[in-house]
């Protein structure tokens, strides 16, 4: 009975080749992620003139879409290691789709700030020169240190399920070969079990202050600068409430998507979604609170300098995305998520999705009209610099990243299984003993 | 049928005529200024200024061209073109044969024109300047400091007293300048006064420029005489820049800096690195394992 249920959650859970719909997805990450690439030449090529950044908004969408990778990373954190380290039980089919997110999110987060760079060439200058005076040196700093840890969090996890794939899936030489370097070596003896729970427990504990110190470093880029919209010393808070936010509403779609693909609805539940639901909606009311303290309070005193800013918000320019954003991002899912039918499968993946662009566009408002309104007004420009829009290689190399992204995610579920083999083994036979 | 199509022909011309009315009525009005400006003995600059009616105000109208004369619209009167900026705002400097000659030419004459677009029409405007100056004394009598003016005009080639004009006492700063004191007016023999009562920070020695100026005036423009002298408290100089400090190079990271994030770092990293040592010892264990 019990080698039967085994044999049934390694059947069901083993990487899946490619279907149709598959092949056609990684074809257009393909093509998304080479026209990104093409539009990078010519920014490489010709300089960051290409993009539409000038004297006042000297951050665009790269700066947005890199606040917006380390967010999303932030979930690696809360999945994985807050709730092993608090026993969540539901939780194992979850973590490895986080950790690979993380993981995935982290490296295009480096990417992205290459990507705004003027000289890229000159990259290692950062490392050679180190100022730990610079924030961001310190978010060079963290943001290293956070990829190699997922990185780690996603390996030892793996571990135990690389002998079941070499012993159980037909896979190419080079897949066979793969596993086999990856994890070969893996003989679930008692020692080697006693250091990867050592090792997972050391990563989950540190993986916490390294995830908040990432997002809180990355809120000082703005914080511990003085401008409308940024001097504010809630940043790290707000910065780090809205992360865990959008992780999760991440987390969702991504369980959404490999559910239905890969039919794992034994696997991944209706009781999964409903814990996330509820998740979700505190983490929304939990940002939506920050949220009002970052702009009501302001709004309340109504200061002369950061007038402009406030009302190219409240009633300008960015009302109509700043509103969408606090609608359809975080009041709309807490309503709907309030209620037990709102927390159903495909309920939840609208309302992952609402929260995920939403919080793309959050951090676009975050950046943007802050620059567009500074404190001493910028004389001898052209009236155009008052603006910005996104040139068109700036929105390719943008989509590039995000589609580089999910690519990586892509290729790693065509890899690995998705969820852990080994620890769903090892659940369903304590559950096996106790019937 | 004839009917109607004279009909049609008829209404197309009716509505033509009218777009091009509307399009006629759409030209927006607006307004031109000078403004004669100097400073001291400098060679004085024509201020202009253009506006455009939106609603019931005026406003910057940026991007508009034209021309600025000196006493009439012809090739020889030609002082130089102009096209506003953002803040419908130009400035041309009177060229050296005119600027030299001033004092014998005084009152002088200058005409601005914008030019006619497919959104205004040509707007012009005229203004005559006599020539004035500033005469500013700085005193310092037992500690109290006096700013004293004299206005002077150029009046049949002779520099005479300028009763009952307005003059305002500043510090010229880096945006605007800092009133001192409450507006004056010139006595009958053109003198006003002011005590200087602030403290402000000067430059190194606590030089500072002060001065008198008359504001838009229409028969003088806007006069200014300045001067500069130590009424400012000296600023010292910031030299933290080579001491330990968070805006110091590199090589100057404060003490603190360095050492808690190193320590922080270094922990973490040697976990990174425990953590790797612990894949290395999995391996060598598995590896022994299948072995035996």
């Amino acid at each position: 009975m019990k080698t039967e249920i085994d044999n049934q959650i390694v059947q069901d859970l083993m990487p899946q080749k490619f279907g149709r719909p598959g092949v056609i997805w990684t074809t257009i990450l393909i093509i998304l992620c080479v026209i990104g690439f093409g539009a990078y030449i010519s920014q490489l090529r010709n300089g960051l003139v290409v993009t539409a950044m000038r004297d006042y908004a000297s951050w665009g969408i790269y700066i947005s879409n890199f606040v917006f990778f380390v967010a999303i990373s932030l979930v690696g954190s809360l999945i994985t290691a807050i709730f092993r380290l608090t026993n969540v039980q539901w939780r194992t089919p979850l973590t490895r789709i986080s950790e690979i997110i993380a993981v995935a999110a982290i490296i295009f987060a480096s990417l992205a700030i290459i990507v705004d760079m003027g000289r890229p060439d000159r990259f290692y200058h950062l490392f050679l020169f180190a100022r730990l005076q610079s924030p961001i040196m310190w978010d060079v700093i963290v943001i290293t240190t956070y990829l190699t840890l997922s990185v780690l969090f996603l390996y030892f996890p793996l571990l135990p399920d690389l002998p079941i794939l070499i012993k159980n899936y037909k896979g190419s030489k080079f897949e066979m070969w793969l596993y086999k370097f990856l994890g070969s070596f893996w003989k679930g003896t008692a020692a080697q079990r006693l250091m990867s729970h050592r090792a997972v427990k050391i990563i989950s504990i540190m993986i916490i202050p390294i995830a908040l110190s990432i997002h809180t470093v990355t809120s000082w880029l703005f914080a511990t600068t003085y401008r409308p919209g940024w001097d504010s010393t809630n940043f790290g808070a707000y910065f780090v409430s809205g992360a865990f936010l959008v992780g999760a509403g991440g987390v969702v779609v991504a369980m959404f998507v490999f559910r239905k693909y890969y039919k794992l609805e034994k696997y991944i539940t209706e009781k999964h979604f409903d814990h996330m639901g509820k998740i979700l909606v505190m983490l929304a009311l939990l940002y939506l609170y920050f949220n009002v303290n970052e702009y009501l309070v302001p709004a309340f005193k109504m200061k002369k300098a950061e007038e402009h800013h406030l009302m190219s918000l409240f009633t300008g320019n960015y009302s109509l995305l700043f509103w969408s954003v606090i609608l359809l991002g975080m009041i709309v899912p807490v309503i709907v998520l309030l209620f037990p039918k709102g927390r159903k499968p495909t309920t939840m993946f609208i309302m992952g999705m609402f929260v995920v662009v939403g919080a793309w566009f959050k951090r676009f408002l975050i950046v943007t009209p802050t620059l567009l309104s500074p404190f001493l007004p910028i004389y001898d420009v052209p009236e155009s610099y008052g603006k910005y829009f996104p040139t068109w290689e700036e929105w390719a190399i943008t989509i590039g990243t995000l589609a580089g992204a999910l690519l990586i995610i892509t290729i790693f579920v065509r890899l690995f299984p998705i969820i852990p083999i080994h620890e769903t083994i090892e659940e369903a036979d304590v559950k096996h003993k106790m019937i | 049928m004839k009917r109607s199509r004279f009909f049609l022909i008829a209404l197309s011309i009716l509505w033509i005529a009218s777009l091009q009315l509307l399009a006629q009525e759409e030209k927006s009005a607006i307004k031109v200024s000078i403004v004669y400006t100097q400073v001291n003995d400098q060679p004085p600059i024509l201020k202009l200024t253009t506006k455009v009616k939106a609603g019931k105000k005026f406003t910057p109208l940026g991007g508009a061209e034209g021309s600025v004369w000196y006493n009439e619209e012809t090739k020889e009167g030609l002082i130089g073109q102009f096209k506003t900026d953002k803040q419908g705002l130009a400035l041309i400097s009177l060229p050296p044969q005119l600027a030299t000659r001033l004092d014998s030419l005084s009152p002088l004459k200058f005409i601005a024109a914008v030019s006619a677009t497919a959104k205004w029409d040509e707007e012009k405007t005229e203004i005559e300047v006599t020539r004035a100056k500033i005469e500013l004394a700085l005193t310092e009598v037992d500690s109290v400091r006096k700013m004293e003016a004299k206005v002077l005009a150029l009046k049949d080639g002779k520099w005479i007293e300028v009763p009952d004009t307005e003059i305002k006492f500043f510090v010229k700063r880096l945006f605007s300048d800092f009133p001192v004191g409450e507006t004056a007016t010139t006595d009958n023999v053109g003198a006003a006064s002011t005590e200087y009562k602030i403290v402000i920070p000067g430059d190194l020695e606590g030089n500072i420029i002060v001065g008198a100026k008359i504001d838009d005036n229409e028969t003088y423009g806007t006069i200014s005489g300045m001067k500069t002298i130590k009424w400012g408290t000296p600023t010292e100089a910031d030299n933290s820049f080579y001491d330990r400090t968070l805006w110091a190079a590199r090589d100057k990271t404060p003490y603190w800096l360095l050492i808690f994030p190193n320590v922080i770092i270094a922990t973490v990293w040697g976990f990174i690195f425990y953590l790797v040592y612990l894949i290395i010892r999995i391996r060598k264990v598995g590896i022994h394992d299948s072995n035996v």
